[in-house]
């Protein structure tokens, strides 16, 4: 894959832009073009530059993945073989239910490892954290490029973990399925552990960049509480980073020495404790799903704010509910393992705690609720996936709390009511608030503005696509359709252990129904698809002939905002003084730059 | 931006340009190295954890493994890893003051240090290789019987000319069969059939449970637990392998960092205004350094 | 640890939020997309998802009625305009929307808890059915039937049963997982995991594989099959007993049916075997794991130190020592469930009963397969009165 981007050439006016933009607006000289050719983005040690390339590699891995997300959901269109069987034939697999198992393996590695844990923190989080502090790059530029080129390694390892056979233990890997050759057969398995071990490592490596920034480059007129609740987001995110990460690892090492050495940890065949694995390995990835969502309320903390051109609603509260949010989030990884036989006293304390982070997600809802009230909403793309995201994530967060209250999560485990829980949370969540950040810094990351109709119908597919493909699979999940299934048609009983002349008349009915919501769910993601397709061509387009951006297209009074778009090469031509980054007092509206210019700041009444 | 910085106008040499002050890229270089150290705490954490759930559910495969560990090599290891630890923080003093030719001096012996580590656990490894002790699928029962054998045969007139009273039996062990790991857990009485022919009784069934030594117990060389005793302890030898190669690792990842700052050092690099990278290094091989000290005596000393 | 097992004390005592089998409460079931309801766990659980989705719902309508019409009153009519008010902070309303949730979290909990706690403590006189799962099936066997390695279930509606469900040695993890019953439960290899509950609805429903195990995880399915009384599930579980015997006359399959000990097997054996000797090789294949246990005991020489009659011996007796609360030479207790007694054959040492000397009995660690101990606990089950 190609970790360059192919765009941008110098920002040359276009027939579209008659007036050129002065240049403390838009700047012709930028971090995007001071320096020319594939070496010197390579070599670059700029934070822009570095969040570029992840925002590129990022998009990638979101492309490959979705790609197989496309792939199972037309396999699942209809119950028996399908897509899967014809690729399967050409890779010369034996069944086509294990061409089906490595596309849902391979969709889940790519996703979580590759796009979604990266995704926000790394892309976004590396360009705009330093400029939000005021500083002129982060902490340990140098580390920062090699934590890049770890997130490189580990998508070589998982491409070549594809090209070795690919691999079909579920994205969790649990033991004893994958240390057992014999269970897993498929030659992917070692090489895509260990991309995910390295881009683990990229993401601690992130993780203490963050942190030492955070900590030693605000400026000191800036304190603690005059951060942007992005920043408090993404000091939340490094703390998970630097904590859980470290024990994903080992956990990922023990596993290819225990595959590839036979050494006994987790296999019982070997004396080992596969529930000690499980244990090990949620104390990362329930952690790590708050990896993936803090930053997403960052971004959507931002957008909101500044999109409705009022101050944050109980900042404090925001800030600290990402904090909380952090620590319980370590203390609740049990709540994975409620079937799997662990003492009914650790099933009562992980569903106890669970419970509490209901609490600090209601505080951040209800906080950016009050922030819209009595605003002056923008109605523009970024608040349109910021509003998104409050939609999809309600529904995934209430959901969770039937997943969380034991009696039921029993029933509801490993069904598609847990996979349409986590979609609606992680994609959702994620990928709403990732393309809220992609729309709302775009004109500042590129100095361009995209075209706001296509875009908006774009988000109406892929809003809409979303809610479609994943709201059946809460009914299905519920009906007792389990989670990666291969088929779940009649043929499938009958050529199970009981099928010898099996009366099917107990499970037509459900058949029937599973195939009715698989097939809404197919329809759904294919407007997804259409979706993606056209919000590409709303990017590309900009980047190839968009009008040119000036300094602060909102409004919004975050540091970002106040340095040229592009921002030059360190950041800032003047050191800025940083104030109430949600006071928009200091910024009126500009006709001519499509966008807002500074002026002398009021004192904000409370 | 701050007034604390305001006489700082010019930028020195060795400050990055996004560092308002040579202090604030100390101090950045310093909470981020702590920070990377807590990482390194965690990750080792998971294998402590590891050891700790592996002690409580299997107890007996942590009572004879200690015997396969020579305590002599651990502890001269441990002597030469806190020496070298001195050296280090010393040359982070000698670094301080200016004093490039103590630096390098005291660099190089933490570099040996760190070597003389090394040789002394290829020693312990290669031992444990070739003795059929070795971890995963290096373990091999019948080959550590076969040196049990001629341990005993050798040692055998050591235990009459001193008098020592044995646990161990002199005699040659039992033959157990198989030699993998996979082999050795088989059931050693064959039930082929669904129904066990009564007639077999417990043949073949080897009493595994000699009388052990309790409490803080530093054995002899020639204290080598029975094939039978090995069997038993193979988890711990994985787990004693996992604990000291990711150790060994962060040895040799250390000693790649001491040499880069040795050769800096040698070019002129440090001075007492700028001697960031030594110290950071040196946290570094503390780390390391107090790791150790938490293996020695989980692994090496204590037992029952 | 105290405190939580108040807490569980206290959930279960609390009143149960009992579900009739009316008409309103099916309609809000199918509504919320639960499938049929077919046991005291599904009676318990459903009202508290139905609770909670009618919860979700007020405040998913709640939270997006508000956003849509702050975004649709609220919206910027021009470029410029500025909002009306820049207020930044109400504690008040910090507490007014951080408390409910909290209480309303805690009830969940508790009711969720208290569901849990009926599916996790056996009642008394239960049907107990043992499940091993292998890449990719299921097999049922019922102990003190002479239906054992069957790939159905069959339960009888009304009596509560007591499922212990584990993995085949050297196998993966997979899950029972029963839709109609509410139920779910890990097989995992070297391990007895126990579920309970009881059927209230006669029918057939499906069983699932719940955990991702491999090539055919979609085909590891099975079927449930609720009799409406006892009598006709001991029937439906004799004449499934009977298939491999068809051709046996019926006075030799009674025989066979009131087999309890090793000493009956051998009588019947040698009787079969003078007719025919492959319904001997099945007899040997099909008989009752506790008769094998007492075999396997008798050959692995357990029963020179262990009694079946109660009576002390260097070893502690085997009479009704199942369920019994033990007591070690560390003062440490613990309930002599299944993992505790395979425990005890593979390391005996680890936990020794208070008055008994440790170092007596010899490890079993790797010199017996599981399927063996499986048998002999089995056996060790059956000696209760």
């Amino acid at each position: 894959m190609t970790t360059t981007p192919t765009q941008p050439t110098a920002p040359t006016p276009t027939p579209r832009a008659p007036q050129p933009l002065p240049a403390e607006e838009n700047a012709p000289i930028n971090y995007l073009n001071e320096t020319r050719g594939i070496w010197s983005w390579m070599t670059t040690l700029d934070h822009k530059r570095i969040g570029v390339m992840y925002l590129v590699g990022v998009i990638v891995s979101f492309f490959l993945g979705g790609v197989m997300a496309i792939l199972l959901r037309t396999e699942l269109f209809s119950a028996g073989p399908g897509v899967a069987k014809l690729i399967g034939d050409a890779l010369g697999h034996d069944k086509w239910q294990d061409t089906y198992n490595q596309m849902f393996t391979l969709h889940g590695a790519l996703m979580v490892f590759l796009f979604i844990i990266p995704g926000i923190p790394a892309a976004f989080g590396n360009f705009v954290l330093p400029i939000m502090l005021g500083a002129k790059d982060v902490a340990f530029p140098r580390l920062n490029l090699f934590s890049f080129y770890l997130w490189c390694g580990g998508a070589v390892f998982f491409i070549a973990a594809i090209a070795l056979g690919g691999l079909d233990t579920g994205w969790t890997f649990y033991t004893p399925y994958s240390t057992d050759p014999a269970s897993s057969t498929f030659g992917g398995v070692i090489p895509a552990v260990f991309g995910a071990f390295l881009l683990g490592f990229s993401s601690i490596l992130t993780g203490v960049n963050f942190i030492a920034s955070i900590h030693m480059l605000r400026p000191k007129v800036m304190g603690w509480f005059k951060m942007p609740l992005m920043l408090w987001a993404l000091y939340s995110t490094a703390i998970i980073q630097i904590l859980a990460t470290p024990v994903l690892g080992i956990t990922l090492l023990l596993l290819i020495a225990e595959r590839a050495g036979d050494i006994g940890v987790f296999d019982p065949s070997k004396g080992g404790d596969p529930i000690l694995y499980q244990h090990f390995f949620w104390f990362y990835s329930h952690p790590a799903v708050y990896i993936m969502i803090l930053p997403a309320m960052g971004v959507v903390s931002e957008v909101i704010s500044a999109m409705s051109r009022k101050h944050i609603f109980g900042y404090s509260f925001i800030a600290m509910s990402s904090l909380a949010i952090a620590l319980l989030g370590f203390l609740v990884w049990g709540h994975h393992m409620f079937t799997s036989g662990q003492s009914d006293t650790l099933n009562a304390i992980f569903s106890f705690i669970t419970f509490f982070i209901a609490v600090p997600s209601a505080i951040k809802v209800f906080n950016w609720l009050a922030t819209m009230y009595k605003g002056a909403i923008l109605l523009k793309s970024p608040m349109f996936y910021a509003m998104s995201f409050i939609w999809v994530f309600s529904i995934g967060g209430l959901t969770g709390l039937p997943l969380a209250a034991i009696s039921t999560d029993i029933h509801l485990h490993d069904t598609y009511f847990v996979v349409a829980h986590f979609h609606y949370v992680m994609v959702g969540g994620t990928v709403f608030a990732f393309l809220a950040a992609l729309h709302y810094w775009w004109p500042k990351m590129f100095g361009k503005h995209y075209d706001e109709k296509p875009s908006l119908v774009a988000w109406f597919f892929i809003f809409m696509g979303f809610n479609v493909t994943f709201f059946v699979q809460f009914i299905m999940g519920a009906h007792g359709m389990p989670r990666r299934y291969a088929d779940w048609s009649v043929e499938a009983w009958k050529a199970s252990q009981i099928g010898k002349g099996l009366d099917t008349s107990f499970i037509e009915s459900k058949v029937q129904l599973f195939e009715v919501c698989h097939k809404i769910s197919t329809i759904g993601s294919y407007g997804m698809l259409i979706g993606f397709l056209i919000l590409s061509y709303v990017l590309v387009r900009s980047l190839m002939a968009g009008k040119p951006a000036s300094r602060n297209p909102w409004g919004a009074n975050t540091l970002e905002w106040h340095c040229s778009s592009p921002p030059p090469h360190e950041n800032f031509a003047t050191q800025p003084q940083p104030n109430d980054p949600y006071n928009y007092s200091g910024w009126t509206y500009e006709p001519t730059l499509e966008g807002y210019k500074a002026c002398e700041p009021k004192e904000p009444e409370h | 931006m701050s007034q604390a910085d305001a006489d700082h106008q010019h930028h020195d040499e060795h400050v990055a340009h996004h560092f308002e002050s040579a202090g604030q890229q100390v101090s950045s270089g310093k909470l981020g190295m702590w920070v990377f150290l807590a990482t390194e705490i965690l990750m080792f954490g998971g294998l402590f954890v590891l050891y700790a759930v592996y002690r409580h559910n299997n107890p007996e495969t942590f009572e004879y493994g200690h015997l396969l560990l020579e305590t002599k090599w651990g502890a001269i290891n441990t002597l030469v890893l806190i020496a070298s630890s001195f050296t280090m923080a010393w040359g982070v003093r000698t670094a301080q003051l200016n004093k490039r030719k103590a630096t390098s001096v005291l660099l190089t012996l933490t570099l040996l240090g760190g070597l003389g580590f090394m040789c002394i656990k290829y020693i312990e490894y290669s031992g444990k290789f070739s003795h059929g002790t070795g971890p995963g699928k290096f373990f091999d029962v019948v080959a550590y019987e076969k040196y049990y054998n001629k341990h005993q045969a050798d040692h055998a007139h050591d235990h009459d000319a001193k008098g020592e009273a044995h646990d161990e039996p002199a005699e040659p062990a039992p033959v157990l069969h198989g030699t993998t790991r996979a082999a050795a857990i088989a059931p050693a009485v064959n039930f082929h059939s669904d129904i066990a022919d009564p007639a077999a009784g417990p043949a073949g069934l080897v009493k595994l449970d000699p009388p052990k030594p309790k409490g803080f117990h530093i054995p002899w060389v020639h204290d080598k637990p029975t094939p039978a005793q090995v069997v038993q302890s193979r988890n711990f030898v994985d787990i004693y392998f996992a604990m000291t190669g990711l150790h060994g690792i962060h040895v040799l990842v250390g000693m790649g960092l001491i040499g880069w700052i040795l050769s800096r050092n040698m070019r002129g690099h440090f001075s007492s205004k700028n001697y960031m990278a030594v110290d950071l290094v040196g946290l570094y091989w503390h780390l390391v350094d107090l790791i150790w000290i938490f293996l020695f005596p989980l692994l090496y000393l204590i037992h029952t | 640890m105290n405190a939580i097992h108040g807490l569980l004390t206290l959930a279960n005592t609390a009143p149960a939020a009992t579900a009739s089998a009316d008409g309103a409460d099916s309609l809000l079931r199918t509504l919320t997309g639960l499938p049929e309801q077919a046991s005291d766990q599904a009676e318990a659980s459903d009202p508290l998802f139905v609770f909670i989705i009618g919860l979700s719902v007020f405040f998913f309508v709640l939270i997006i009625v508000l956003m849509v019409w702050f975004a649709l009153k609220y919206r910027r009519r021009e470029p410029g305009q500025e909002a009306i008010s820049q207020a930044s902070h109400s504690n008040l309303l910090e507490i007014a929307w951080s408390l409910p949730p909290l209480v309303i979290v805690m009830i969940i909990f508790f009711v969720g808890m208290k569901g849990f706690v009926t599916m996790a403590n056996p009642s008394a006189n239960t049907i107990r059915v043992d499940v091993l799962a292998k890449k990719w099936n299921w097999s049922f066997s019922y102990p003190g039937t002479a239906l054992q390695n069957h790939p159905e279930l069959l339960l009888p509606k009304g009596v509560p049963v007591e499922v212990v469900v584990r993995s085949e040695d050297k196998d993966v993890i997979h899950s029972l997982f029963i839709p109609a019953f509410r139920v779910k439960k890990d097989a995992v290899p070297n391990k007895y995991n126990e579920l309970y509950f009881t059927p209230t609805r006669s029918g057939t429903y499906p069983v699932f594989c719940a955990e991702y195990c491999g090539t055919s995880h979609s085909t590891m399915l099975s079927r449930v099959t609720v009799y409406d009384t006892k009598a006709q599930w001991a029937k439906a579980v004799e004449d499934a007993a009977r298939l491999p015997f068809k051709e046996l006359p019926d006075e030799l399959f009674a025989e066979w049916l009131a087999i309890g000990n090793a000493e009956q097997f051998e009588q019947f054996r040698e009787k079969v075997a003078a007719i025919d000797t492959e319904w001997e090789e099945k007899a040997g294949k099909m008989i009752q794991p506790s008769v094998r246990g007492e075999m396997l005991a008798t050959s692995h020489g357990c029963m020179q130190c262990h009694t079946a009659d109660g009576e002390r011996s260097t070893g502690p007796t085997w009479k009704n020592l199942y369920r019994l609360e033990r007591t070690f030479t560390d003062g440490t207790k613990a309930v002599a469930d299944e993992n505790y007694l395979r425990e005890s054959i593979l390391q005996p040492n680890r936990k020794v009963v208070a008055t008994y000397a440790s170092g007596q009995m010899p490890q079993f660690q790797g010199k017996i397969p599981e399927r063996e101990i499986a048998a002999i606990l089995s056996y060790i089950r059956s000696l209760k009165d």
